[in-house]
C-alpha cells in the first residue's frame, strides 16, 4: 500500500500545477485553524457603526458585512465548518464506499449484482434532493448535514473499488494465493485493498470537493447550516438575501472566491492523482 | 432476443428505483416531527379529527402506503399542506415547463459549447490554445452553480448596464436579473447553468479522446494515409462519444440541482423555486411530490440513454456476458 | 535487383536514451526481408519509424530513409499521409485491435482505396470483396457487413492483408503478423503473404522473433538486438553460419526437437489454403474418446522396469459452464494419472481446457463431477494439500502482488501455512531464491525492478518454498524471449535432478515438450485424445489431430 501512495504522491508533485493546488490547500486549512485566533475581531461582534466597509479598510482585511461582523473572522470560521464537513463527509463515504465495493466484487455472482442494482438505484437519485430529505428529517445541525452528506457520495467509491476488485480477483497473484491456501479475507486484505489504495485515494480526493459543493449549495439554499453557525454557503445566502450585491458586492463575493478556490485546487490535485495512477497500469 | 432482454432488465431497474424513492418518501412522511396540522396554531381536537379523518391519516400504516402509492400511479401527488387549495400536481403542471425550458437550453448549450472545446483541445493538443481551455475547463467543473449564477448575475445583469449607462446615459437592463419573460430573460440564468455542465462535457470528451487515440486502430488509421483530422474526426471521435452517453445520468443530475440554485437566484418560476420554497415553509406534501417528480424524470433520462447507448454501441448487445471464464 | 528501400545510418531516441542506433538495412523490389529479433531488441520501433508512425512530440530521429530515392523521413505530415497506405503499406500483430470496432469491416477496410485513389464507395466495396474472395473468404458479403469483433484472428487479419494490398503498394511491412494467431493459422497467413509477394512483386519486411518462421518465407534476414542490426544476410546462409554471437544464440534457443528435415511435409493442403477447419478432419475429430490404450501401454511398459508410485491420479473430470442457453464443456470425462517424478507434458492449443485442468488439480475450482486423488485422498478433503502441490504461472508480470517485495511473495506459501519466525523465514527464503539462480540481494526489491526471467525465477522459488512433490507449470515460458526460454529449461533440468520433482508441464509448444518431457497427453476440445511417451508422439502420433499438430511445428524445406 505505502508503495503505490508513495509513487503516487511523488509523481503528482513533480507536476507545477498540483503542487500548486497542494499548497493552496494546505494554506487554507492552516489560515481556518490558525486565523480566528489572531483577529482583533470576534464572529459574533456586532459593531453597528461599522456596516458595510470595504475590504482593507480600518484593519478589516476583508472588510464588514451588515451587521458590522468583521468578515475575516468570518470567512475563516465559515472555513472550519465547510472543511470539516467536507472532510468528514468524505473520509465517511470513502469508508462505506470502500467496504461495500470490495465485498460485492469478491462475492461476485447474484449478490454483487443486487448490491450493485442498489447502488446504483442510489445514485441515480439527486444527491441534494436526498440530503434535503435527511435534513428535513434530521434537523440543520453540522451532525446531520455529515450525515446526509454521507449517504450519498459513496456510491461511486463503491464502484470503483468494485471494479479493482473484479480486476484484481482475475489477477494470477490472487490465483497464486488460493493454490496456497489462503482464506478469502486474508486475499482481500493482503492483495486486493492494497492494490486499489490509489484509486480509494483518489476518490477520497475528489469526494472532498463534491461534499464542500454539496454543503455550500444546500446552505446556499438556505437549508443547510444555519445562523448563527455560518459555512460559506450560508455566508452566501445571507449575502443575498440582506445585501444588494450591486452595492457591496464583496459580502458575497468573497466567501464564494474561497468556496471556488477551495474546490479548484482540490479538483485539481484529484486530477493529477488520477492521471499519475492511471498512467501507470 | 438478446437485446429485448436487456430492455426488459432495465425497465425494471427504472421500476425498482422509483419504488425505492416513493418508499423512502413515504417513511420520511411518517417521521416527520409533529403532525402537519401542529404547524403553530392551535386546533379544536373535534377538528384535528376531522381533518385527521379527511387525510386518512387515522388508518393503519399499510393502507396509507398503498393509498399513497395508489394516488401517485394515478398522478395524485397529494395537496400542499400550506396552501390549502391547491394540489402538488398542478403546481408541477405549472413550474415544471419552465424548468424543463430552462434545462434543455442549458443542456444544448453546455453540449455544444463542450463538445466543441473538447474537440478543439484535442485538435490542437499540447499548443497554448489547449492549456487555455484546460484551465477553463477546470474552474467551470470546480465551481458549484450558485458561483456562476452570482457571478452572471452580477456582471451581465449588473454591471452591464453599469457600462451602457455609462456610455450612452440611458438606464437600461440588458439582461433582467429576475423573471422568466422573453428571451433576454433567458439569456443569463441559461448561461450561468451552462457554465458548469458544459465543463464536464468537456473534460469527458477530452479525456475519452485521450483513451482512443492510444489505441491501436488509431495507429492502422494513421498507416493507412490519413490525416490528422481525417483521424481524429472520423475514427476517433465516434469512439469517443460512446462514454459521453454514460456520463448522461450525472449531467441531468447535475442539470436538475443546478436549476434549483439558479431558479433561485434568478427568481425564475420553476420547480426548483418551489421546491426550496416548500422546505422553508415546512410544507410536507409539497416537498415530497416534487422530490418524487424530479426523480422520476432523472430515472427516466438514465434509463432513456442507457438503453440508446446500447443500441449505438454494437458491443454491448452482441457481447455474450461470460460471467464465467474458460 | 533495384532497391527499393534503403535506410542509413538511422537512429531513435526516446528523452535522450537512444532505441535505434545507426540502422543501415535496404530491402530490394520483390524480396522477402525477414528483420528478426527479441522483444524489445527495437524491431517494431524500427517498423513504426519508417512510416513515422512514432509521436514525434516524444521521438527524434536522425539519419535518412530512402523510399525509391526520396528520403521519406524529412517530408512534412501531409506528404507522408500520401505514402502511408498507398505506396507502403502496413500490417499489425493484432488484428482485432488494430480494427476500428465500432465501424463494420466495409467502412474501414475500402478506406485506402477510397482515399488513395479517389474511387467510390460502392466501387471500391465491390473491389474489396472480389479481393477477398481471391484471399479465401468464402461469404465476401457477409463478411463486410460484419463488425471486427465478430470475425476470428485469421478471418481479420486477412482483411487487413486485403486492404493493405488493395492500393497496389510497392513495400509491405509486417509487423509479427500471425504471432497471436494458433499455429495451423499462422502457415496459411504466411503463404498468404509469400504469395502476394510472388505475384504481385511486393517487397515485404516481415518482423518476427522466430527465426525459424523467417526461415520459411523469406529470401534475406536481419538480426536486430539492443536497437543494433548485428547481421544481415541471405536467410539460409545465415542459419547454418551465424556470424554474430546474438544470432547464434536466437539460433540455439529455438528448440527444434532433433533438428529434422522431414521431406515428406504432410502439411495439408487444405489446412493451408485457410478454409476455417478442415471440414474433414472436424468430422473425425468429433467423434473422439480418450486414448485408453496408449495409458495402458505406457503402465505397462514402465511399470515393468521400475516400480514407480501414482502420485496423482485424475478420474473422469467434468466441467461444465452454464451460460444462458449454452452450456460450455471445459472439460469432458478427463482421466489421467501422473507418476511420481516423470515430466509429464500437456499439450494442446488454446481453449481445450488444460488451464481448467490445471485449476481444478490445484483447487482453485471444484469439478462439476469426477475426483482427483493425491496418494490416494481426495484434494478438495485434504487439509495441507498446498505444500504438496505448487504452481507456475504463465505471465510473471500479472502473478505477482506489485506492492509486495520479493522477499515477501516468495515466502508467502510459508505464511499461510506456518508460521516461522523473522530470521528462519529470512533464511530459508535466501535459500529458495538461491537455489532457483537469483542472488539473495533481489529479495527487497519489488517485482517491476525485475527483468521477466528474474521474474519469472521468483515465481519457482514462490512455488518451490514449501517442498511440494507436484509442480504444474502453465505455459512459463511463453512471455519469455528465446534466450530466456532456454535459461528457464535448463533450470527445470536442474531442480528436477536435485529434488526429484514431479512436474505438470502445460504448453502449446511442442518444441518445448520435446527437450523435457518424458510423457505427453495431448488435449482437444475437453478431452485427452493420445498419450504416449515423449518419443511415440513426436515420431508416431496415432491421432489426427495429434499428427496435425506435429506437423505445424516442423521445420520443413521453404514453402513453395
Amino acid at each position: 500500500m505505502l508503495l503505490y501512495v508513495k509513487t503516487a504522491v511523488f509523481g503528482v508533485l513533480k507536476n507545477k500545477i498540483a503542487f500548486a493546488g497542494a499548497v493552496i490547500f494546505f494554506v487554507i486549512v492552516m489560515m481556518a485553524i490558525a486565523a480566528p485566533a489572531f483577529s482583533p475581531y470576534n464572529y459574533h461582534s456586532h459593531d453597528a457603526d461599522s456596516i458595510f466597509l470595504k475590504p482593507m479598510s480600518k484593519g478589516h482585511w476583508f472588510g464588514t458585512d451588515e451587521f458590522g461582523r468583521d468578515l475575516f473572522v468570518r470567512v475563516w470560521q465559515g472555513a472550519r465548518i465547510s472543511l470539516a464537513i467536507g472532510i468528514l463527509a468524505a473520509i465517511i463515504q470513502m469508508v462505506i464506499g470502500t467496504v461495500y465495493g470490495a465485498m460485492a466484487g469478491l462475492f461476485g455472482g447474484l449478490a454483487d449484482e443486487a448490491m450493485m442494482r442498489l447502488a446504483d438505484a442510489l445514485y441515480s437519485i439527486p444527491d441534494l434532493i436526498l440530503i434535503v430529505l435527511v435534513t428535513l428529517m434530521m434537523g440543520n445541525s453540522c451532525f446531520s448535514v455529515v450525515l446526509a452528506l454521507s449517504m450519498t457520495g459513496w456510491t461511486s467509491t463503491a464502484r470503483v473499488v468494485r471494479g479493482q476488485t473484479l480486476m484484481l480477483k482475475e489477477m494470477d497473484f490472487v490465483k497464486a494465493a488460493k493454490v496456497m491456501g489462503a482464506s478469502r479475507r486474508y486475499i482481500m486484505f493482503k492483495h486486493i485493498l492494497p492494490n486499489c489504495s490509489g484509486q480509494i485515494l483518489v476518490s477520497l480526493m475528489l469526494n472532498i470537493p463534491s461534499a464542500i459543493f454539496a454543503e455550500s449549495t444546500l446552505s446556499f439554499l438556505g437549508l443547510g447550516i444555519r445562523p448563527p453557525e455560518a459555512s460559506w454557503g450560508t455566508m452566501v445566502n445571507e449575502g443575498f438575501k440582506y445585501t444588494n450585491i450591486t452595492y457591496h458586492p464583496w459580502v458575497v463575493f468573497l466567501p464564494l472566491l474561497f468556496i471556488a478556490i477551495t474546490m479548484i485546487s482540490l479538483n485539481i490535485l484529484g486530477d493529477e492523482f488520477k492521471k499519475v495512477l492511471d498512467s501507470k497500469h | 432476443m438478446k437485446f429485448t432482454r436487456f430492455l426488459l432488465k432495465r425497465l425494471a431497474f427504472f421500476l425498482v428505483t422509483m419504488w425505492l424513492v416513493v418508499t423512502l418518501t413515504f417513511v420520511l412522511i411518517r417521521c416527520l416531527p409533529g403532525s402537519p396540522f401542529n404547524s403553530g396554531k392551535m386546533v379544536h381536537p373535534q377538528i384535528l379529527n376531522n381533518l385527521n379523518t379527511k387525510y386518512g391519516l387515522d388508518k393503519p400504516f399499510y393502507e396509507q402506503y398503498l393509498r399513497y402509492i395508489k394516488n401517485l400511479v394515478k398522478g395524485d401527488l397529494g395537496i400542499s399542506m400550506i396552501y390549502k387549495n391547491r394540489s402538488v400536481a398542478s403546481i408541477i403542471k405549472r413550474a415544471f415547463p419552465v424548468s424543463l425550458d430552462l434545462g434543455v437550453r442549458a443542456l444544448v448549450l453546455a453540449a455544444f459549447v463542450g463538445l466543441l472545446l473538447g474537440l478543439m483541445s484535442t485538435l490542437y493538443s499540447n499548443k497554448a490554445l489547449d492549456h487555455i481551455i484546460s484551465v477553463t475547463i477546470m474552474i467551470a467543473v470546480s465551481m458549484p452553480g450558485f458561483v456562476a449564477g452570482a457571478l452572471f448575475q452580477y456582471f451581465l445583469c449588473y454591471r452591464l448596464s453599469v457600462l451602457i449607462q455609462s456610455i450612452t446615459g440611458v438606464r437600461y437592463s440588458v439582461f433582467p436579473n429576475t423573471g422568466w419573460e422573453g428571451f433576454r430573460s433567458t439569456v443569463a440564468p441559461t448561461m450561468a447553468l451552462a457554465a458548469g455542465v458544459m465543463g464536464m462535457v468537456a473534460k469527458m470528451l477530452r479525456t475519452s479522446m485521450k483513451d482512443v487515440l492510444d489505441q491501436n486502430y488509431i495507429v492502422m488509421s494513421r498507416a493507412k494515409g490519413l490525416n490528422k483530422r481525417e483521424v481524429v474526426l472520423r475514427h476517433a471521435l465516434k469512439n469517443a462519444l460512446l462514454p459521453l452517453l454514460s456520463i448522461s445520468g450525472p449531467l441531468v443530475s447535475s442539470i436538475i440541482m443546478g436549476s434549483f440554485v439558479i431558479e433561485n437566484i434568478f427568481s425564475i418560476p420553476g420547480l426548483g423555486r418551489y421546491f426550496v420554497s416548500s422546505v422553508q415553509d415546512k410544507d410536507y406534501t409539497m416537498v415530497l411530490g416534487l422530490a418524487v417528480f424530479s426523480v422520476f424524470i432523472v430515472v427516466l433520462i438514465n434509463t432513456i440513454t442507457d438503453i440508446l447507448y446500447a443500441v449505438v454501441d454494437p458491443r454491448v448487445c452482441i457481447e455474450s456476458k461470460d460471467r464465467l471464464k474458460t | 535487383m533495384d532497391t527499393i528501400l534503403k535506410i542509413k545510418d538511422f537512429s531513435l531516441s526516446c528523452k535522450g536514451k537512444k532505441i535505434l542506433d545507426n540502422i543501415n538495412m535496404s530491402v530490394s523490389k520483390g524480396e522477402i526481408l525477414a528483420l528478426v529479433g527479441e522483444s524489445g531488441s527495437g524491431k517494431s520501433m524500427l517498423a513504426r519509424s519508417i512510416l513515422r508512425l512514432n509521436n514525434p512530440g516524444i521521438f527524434d530521429t536522425e539519419g535518412e530513409i530512402f523510399f525509391e530515392d526520396q528520403d521519406i523521413n524529412s517530408l512534412t505530415e501531409r506528404q507522408l499521409t500520401k505514402i502511408r497506405g498507398a505506396r507502403i503499406g502496413m500490417i499489425f500483430q493484432e488484428p482485432l485491435s488494430y480494427l476500428n470496432p465500432v465501424f463494420k469491416m466495409a467502412g474501414q477496410l475500402t478506406e485506402p482505396l477510397k482515399k488513395h485513389k479517389k474511387i467510390k464507395k460502392s466501387k471500391a466495396a465491390e473491389l474489396m470483396e472480389d479481393l477477398l474472395r481471391k484471399l479465401n473468404i468464402n461469404n465476401p458479403e457477409q463478411y463486410m457487413k460484419s463488425y471486427p469483433h465478430q470475425l476470428s484472428g485469421g478471418m481479420a487479419q486477412r482483411g487487413v492483408i486485403a486492404m493493405t494490398s488493395s492500393c497496389e503498394p510497392e513495400l509491405i511491412i509486417a509487423d509479427e503478423p500471425t504471432s497471436s494467431l494458433d499455429v495451423i493459422v499462422q502457415l496459411s497467413i504466411i503463404k498468404l503473404i509469400k504469395d502476394l509477394a510472388r505475384l504481385f512483386g511486393v517487397a515485404v519486411i516481415f518482423i518476427t522473433h522466430d527465426l525459424q518462421l523467417a526461415a520459411k518465407i523469406a529470401d534475406r534476414v536481419a538480426v536486430i538486438s539492443k536497437g543494433r542490426i548485428v547481421e544481415e544476410g541471405d536467410v539460409q546462409e545465415v542459419l547454418k553460419n551465424p556470424k554474430s554471437e546474438e544470432t547464434a544464440q536466437l539460433l540455439n534457443a529455438c528448440i527444434v526437437s532433433g533438428g529434422r528435415d522431414t521431406d515428406k511435409s504432410v502439411l495439408d493442403k487444405s489446412v493451408l489454403e485457410g478454409t476455417g477447419t478442415n471440414d474433414r478432419v472436424k468430422s473425425v475429430l468429433e467423434g473422439t474418446e480418450t486414448n485408453d490404450q496408449a495409458q495402458n501401454l505406457y503402465e505397462d511398459n514402465i511399470c515393468a522396469d521400475v516400480k514407480r508410485k501414482a502420485l496423482l491420479e485424475i478420474r473422469d473430470l467434468k466441467m461444465h459452464y452454464k451460460n444462458g442457453q449454452n452450456i460450455n464443456r471445459a472439460l469432458e470425462g478427463v482421466s489421467l494419472t501422473v507418476y511420481e517424478g516423470e515430466t509429464l507434458g500437456l499439450l494442446g492449443e488454446s481453449g481445450c481446457g488444460k488451464s481448467t485442468l490445471s485449476r481444478i488439480i490445484t483447487r482453485i475450482q471444484r469439478p462439476t463431477s469426477g475426483e482427483v486423488l493425491f496418494d490416494g485422498k481426495d484434494i478438495f478433503t485434504k487439509s495441507d494439500y498446498p505444500k504438496d502441490v505448487q504452481m507456475i504461472f504463465q505471465d510473471s508480470t500479472t502473478s505477482m502482488n506489485p506492492q509486495m517485495r520479493v522477499e515477501d511473495i516468495v515466502a508467502e506459501g510459508m505464511d499461510i501455512l506456518c508460521k516461522k519466525s523473522r530470521q528462519e523465514r529470512t533464511r530459508d527464503v535466501i535459500e529458495s531464491l538461491e537455489r532457483v539462480g537469483l542472488d539473495k540481494n533481489i529479495k527487497d526489491r519489488f517485482p517491476h525492478q525485475l527483468s521477466g526471467g528474474q521474474r519469472q525465477r521468483v515465481g519457482i522459488a514462490r512455488a518451490l518454498i514449501t517442498n511440494p512433490r507436484i509442480l504444474i507449470c502453465d505455459e512459463p515460458t511463453s512471455y519469455l524471449d528465446t534466450v530466456s526460454q532456454k535459461h528457464m529449461l535448463d533450470l527445470f533440468m536442474k531442480l528436477k535432478n536435485e529434488i526429484n520433482l514431479t512436474y505438470i508441464f502445460i504448453t502449446h509448444n511442442i518444441r518445448i515438450l520435446g527437450n523435457i518431457s518424458d510423457r505427453i497427453a495431448v488435449m482437444h476440445k475437453g478431452r485427452i485424445v493420445e498419450i504416449g511417451t515423449k518419443d511415440e508422439i513426436e515420431f508416431n502420433p496415432i491421432h489426427p489431430y495429434t499428427k496435425m499438430l506435429i506437423n505445424a511445428s516442423i521445420t520443413p524445406k521453404k514453402i513453395q
